[in-house]
């Protein structure tokens, strides 16, 4: 017979890192980087988390489509040229 | 109120939504094995490709209209699908998820506000949200929010039957084959005494209907007259049985592939069973030549084995199939399909011990438990029972396979 251990009754549930980086699970979807953007702090291989649910704004990082690729970039003005497909909410990077 | 919210053309909406190059262009979804057309966009409907096209008809009108194809991705279209079902959950409490593209909502309690604009909105968030486009209709009964579905599907998008007149003139317009619930058959007996639009059909006594149509066809009158006869079905029930089965690409002869394809179909059913919390009485196993080569010869058969106790062991499916198809299988065939089919469910936990049953159950449950947990964490399959096998001679083809942007972490998305 041993010693129950006194954390027993403080067990918590794991840390889920889904809980702290999607916020809305079902307009979230993670996409991959490939090139390498230090002005937006991106590298090839960086797990982009985008949130289909937030508004794009200026100022904004965001997935956007144009000439038939996808590409992070700052929403800088409202044109035409570009689409917005996902604002970005966080980066995860390998150091 | 009830709403009927339904994806529009849901596994090409599924496709564009990671590529909008596909905007705008034609797009058809091929079945597994690549055989014939499934789901088309708008733009392949406007061309003439017609549902069940097989995919050699097809090739030449996809060479002069660019038309995209696709295998079936069932990974993105079931992950998109359940986000669709997440967000709309959002929008009632009551949800009866109805097939993969299409779902059942109540708006009970929900008089005060206007719902054809609530609709809008549920529709423009599931669009934002996930990319892809749904039609919403509303009314008293779910057979009339079916029937404003079909209206929404023309129109704006949401659609609301919320006036008597707006029920007697989508009554007077549409034919009664077009209603929900009424088969082909029905439509031509009810076409043969007169009976044409669906008004004509709920000015019909309710004797004459339930003479006719009986006891369902009744329940559909009262719902078209906006009395609710069909409530929510909350909760799917359990299954009574269970099946896998698949054509081959190419027809097999060897018995050995045969018996790894319906290992992996038996240890198929056998997940799906335990995923249910379910337990199988009964395993049975069919095979058949081609129907479409009358040039070779023609066999097919199958054999149903009880089970010595109720399992949902993959081991014991797969040692079970592999004595049923032993005793069907004869060689110098060329096969085409074989399945798996399980049956006589009971719940996990109404299982009745064999008298003479040595096996140790409870280890066996604990090696499937394990091996589920590893399945669900690294992919399909990553464990398996060896008679599975890796010779993989009997797979599907899925030539025209789109990554699994939601599923997989190497097929994700890339970004430049």
């Amino acid at each position: 017979m041993s010693f129950p251990s006194p954390a027993a009754d403080y067990l918590d549930l794991k840390l889920d890192l889904n809980q702290e980086l999607v916020d809305n699970p079902p307009a979230t979807f993670f996409v991959r980087a490939t090139r390498p953007h230090p002005e937006l702090k991106v590298s090839p291989d960086d797990i982009i988390v985008v949130d289909k649910s937030i508004s794009p704004r200026k100022g904004h990082l965001a997935v956007c489509f144009s000439d038939g690729v996808f590409k992070v970039q700052r929403i800088d003005k409202q044109d035409s040229e570009y689409v917005v497909w996902g604002v970005v909410t966080y980066i995860i990077h390998k150091v | 109120m009830f709403a009927l919210v339904d994806c529009n053309n849901f596994y090409a909406s599924c496709e564009r939504a990671f590529n909008p190059m596909l905007v705008g262009k034609p797009i058809v979804v091929l079945s597994n094995n690549d055989g014939c057309v499934i789901a088309r966009s708008q733009e392949a409907k406007d061309l003439g490709i017609p549902m069940g096209a097989p995919a050699h008809q097809i090739l030449q009108v996809v060479k002069d209209n660019k038309v995209s194809v696709y295998s079936s991705n069932y990974a993105l279209y079931g992950d998109m699908s359940a986000r669709v079902m997440t967000i709309l959950s959002q929008f009632s409490h009551e949800i009866e998820v109805y097939s993969i593209d299409e779902a059942f909502i109540s708006f009970h309690g929900f008089n005060l506000i206007n719902l054809e604009k609530h609709g809008m909105k549920l529709k423009e968030t599931v669009y934002s949200n996930t990319g892809i486009p749904v039609s919403i209709g509303i009314g008293k009964t779910k057979t009339l929010a079916k029937l404003a579905n079909k209206i929404a599907k023309r129109g704006p998008g949401a659609y609301s039957i919320d006036t008597e007149v707006k029920r007697i003139q989508a009554l007077n317009d549409t034919p009664i084959g077009d209603i929900w619930g009424i088969g082909r058959q029905s439509a031509k007996k009810l076409n043969e005494y007169g009976v044409n639009s669906a008004m004509q059909f709920i000015q019909q006594p309710d004797t004459w209907v339930k003479e006719k149509l009986s006891i369902v066809g009744l329940r559909l009158k009262y719902e078209l007259q906006g009395i609710s006869a069909l409530g929510m079905m909350l909760k799917e029930p359990d299954k009574q049985a269970i099946a896998t089965t698949r054509s081959f690409p190419k027809t097999i002869s060897q018995y050995d592939l045969l018996a790894e394809a319906v290992a992996n179909h038996a240890a198929s059913c056998a997940a799906k069973v335990r995923k249910q919390r379910s337990c199988a009485g009964s395993i049975q196993v069919f095979v058949h030549t081609s129907r479409f080569r009358p040039d070779l010869p023609s066999y097919a058969n199958k054999r149903e084995v009880k089970l010595p106790v109720h399992t949902c062991s993959s081991s014991e499916f797969i040692e079970y199939a592999t004595i049923a198809l032993r005793s069907i299988f004869r060689p110098g065939f060329e096969y085409k399909k074989v399945g798996v089919i399980v049956s006589d469910l009971v719940p996990s936990n109404q299982v009745i011990g064999g008298l003479f049953d040595t096996s140790d159950r409870a280890k066996a449950k604990r090696a499937m438990l394990a091996m589920d947990g590893l399945n669900s964490k690294y992919g399909k399959n990553k464990v398996k029972i060896a008679s599975q096998g890796f010779t993989k001679g009997w797979q599907m083809n899925q030539q025209q396979l789109s990554p699994c942007y939601t599923t997989r972490w190497q097929d994700l998305l890339k970004i430049v």
